[in-house]
């Protein structure tokens, strides 16, 4: 003769199985949600890689700089600036702080290249100024930065309302850092 | 104790030059030669394919060159390493690596090569028994390969006791570079490939101020970028926020379980019981018949 279940217990059991249902679908759904979002950001060819990009750039920039330019302090701020965009320890905030002053720094050097006499003779670092501010602008045209940033709004706004969000906050799912 | 300690923090300067040389651009390997600053001649560079081949064919060893303009950041001997690993060589292969807007190169090999030609001798490739530094310095890049290629088969008829001859054009443009004396900075009149000759002869800006020299390797990655975005929005295309939770699927088999579990509580064996003493054996009947209509309306 089989055991038979209290009908309390077969309330519990069902009860325990349809919350693990609710909490493995709802982490597993914003699980996935949140890989999409971070694939933007630090998946191959994602934010953090633009970001990279544009800081070798930086680097190319001042190799080119450095044979015009000897030990120029805005050479080294260059350098500074392109290593923390390379380094992938940095936080998103402080490559957005970098990324941000990156521009003017290119700026900065590339106009006192412009008055370096050997610079003005050297056809092939004119060409290579061009080219390496030429895939600058490339990069940036990508607008990589306001795609992550509208994803990552977007997953946080469905993480903070209603019920599953409630649920997936609870069981640790947290939310997207914006790039800002 | 300190050798542990010493271990780990390889370990660890490793891992983390790992992850500070992950972002630099790779060309694609598009075999013996991979020139993406387009700064060979085109007689050269087949002249470098067909001896890479000749080289394999005596030798078992893989030769490859790759010509980027820019290194992203690391040292030539970092990138080419870094290089080799991400092109996958083999243990016999060698990469010899120039960074045209750099003027900085280095070789790379896996551990047979290694064995067989030495890192001495191959680092003396570039610096002493060839003219190879002082060229690519001078930006004579055909003449700088010639010569580098010139002494490289000197080496392997050595290593390997072999008489493999230089394709004619490499003898040729390694004679050339010999006999032309070149200033400092200017220069030669090697051929070269088109995007170093739009190099050095300068080319006219668009109005945005972006210049049209922009290597492969780089519009590459621009497109790989847009593609990641492109994959995202398209991801979001099929499937909108808020489609989390448990799905239809999910729900269905949760209703199954909980079924099953209530089918053991003690109300509903009783029920069971009950039906069976009412109505014993009565069920099988009613299955067999439902079959049978089932296989006589079909037949119909």
């Amino acid at each position: 003769m089989k055991k038979s279940l209290p009908i309390s217990v077969c309330i519990l059991i069902s009860l325990a199985l349809v919350l693990f249902g609710l909490a493995f679908g709802t982490v597993k759904g914003f699980g996935d949600d949140k890989q999409q979002v971070t694939q933007l950001l630090s998946g191959e060819n994602g934010l953090m890689d633009v970001l990279a990009y544009r800081g070798a750039d930086g680097h190319n920039l001042c190799v080119v700089a450095s044979r015009h330019l000897t030990d120029d302090p805005d050479v080294a701020a260059l350098s500074q600036t392109a290593a923390i965009l390379t380094d992938g320890t940095q936080s998103l905030a402080s490559k957005k702080a970098a990324n941000d002053q990156l521009d003017a720094a290119v700026q900065t050097v590339r106009t006192k290249l412009l008055e370096s006499p050997s610079f003005q003779d050297s056809l092939r670092d004119q060409q290579y100024l061009a080219m390496l501010e030429g895939d600058l602008k490339n990069l940036t045209a990508t607008d990589k930065v306001s795609l992550y940033n509208q994803a990552a709004e977007g997953f946080n706004e469905q993480l903070f309302k209603g019920v599953p969000g409630w649920i997936a906050t609870l069981l640790g799912v947290k939310p997207c850092e914006l790039y800002q | 104790m300190k050798k542990w300690i010493c271990g780990v923090l390889s370990l660890m300067i490793v891992l983390i030059s790992a992850f500070a040389l992950a972002d630099a651009r790779m060309p694609i390997n598009r075999g013996a030669l991979t020139d993406d600053a387009d700064v060979l001649s085109s007689e050269l560079s087949s002249a470098i394919v067909g001896y890479a081949e000749d080289v394999k064919n005596e030798t078992d060893m893989d030769v490859y060159v790759a010509v980027v303009h820019f290194l992203d950041g690391l040292d030539a001997q970092s990138y080419a390493n870094q290089l080799f690993k991400e092109w996958e060589l083999n243990d016999n292969a060698v990469l010899l690596l120039c960074a045209a807007g750099e003027d900085s190169f280095a070789t790379a090999m896996g551990k047979k090569a290694e064995n067989k030609l030495s890192k001495q001798n191959m680092d003396n490739l570039m610096y002493t028994s060839s003219d190879f530094a002082a060229s690519i310095g001078r930006q004579e890049y055909d003449g700088a390969f010639a010569k580098y290629f010139v002494a490289f088969n000197d080496l392997i008829n050595k290593r390997f006791d072999a008489s493999l001859k230089l394709p004619k054009a490499i003898s040729k443009a390694a004679d050339a570079g010999t006999a032309e004396e070149v200033q400092p900075g200017v220069t030669s009149s090697f051929s070269a490939g088109s995007l170093w000759s739009q190099i050095i002869s300068g080319v006219p800006e668009f109005e945005n101020g972006s210049s049209v020299l922009i290597p492969g390797m780089w519009s590459q990655t621009v497109q790989d970028v847009e593609d990641n975005s492109s994959y995202y929005t398209d991801y979001y295309q099929d499937h909108s926020y808020g489609e989390n939770g448990i799905g239809v699927g999910g729900w269905i088999i949760l209703i199954i379980l909980v079924m099953i579990i209530f089918s053991q509580s003690h109300p509903v064996r009783r029920a069971n019981n009950r039906y069976k003493k009412n109505h014993g054996g009565r069920g099988w009947l009613y299955g067999l018949l439902g079959v049978a209509l089932i296989r006589m309306f079909r037949r119909r």
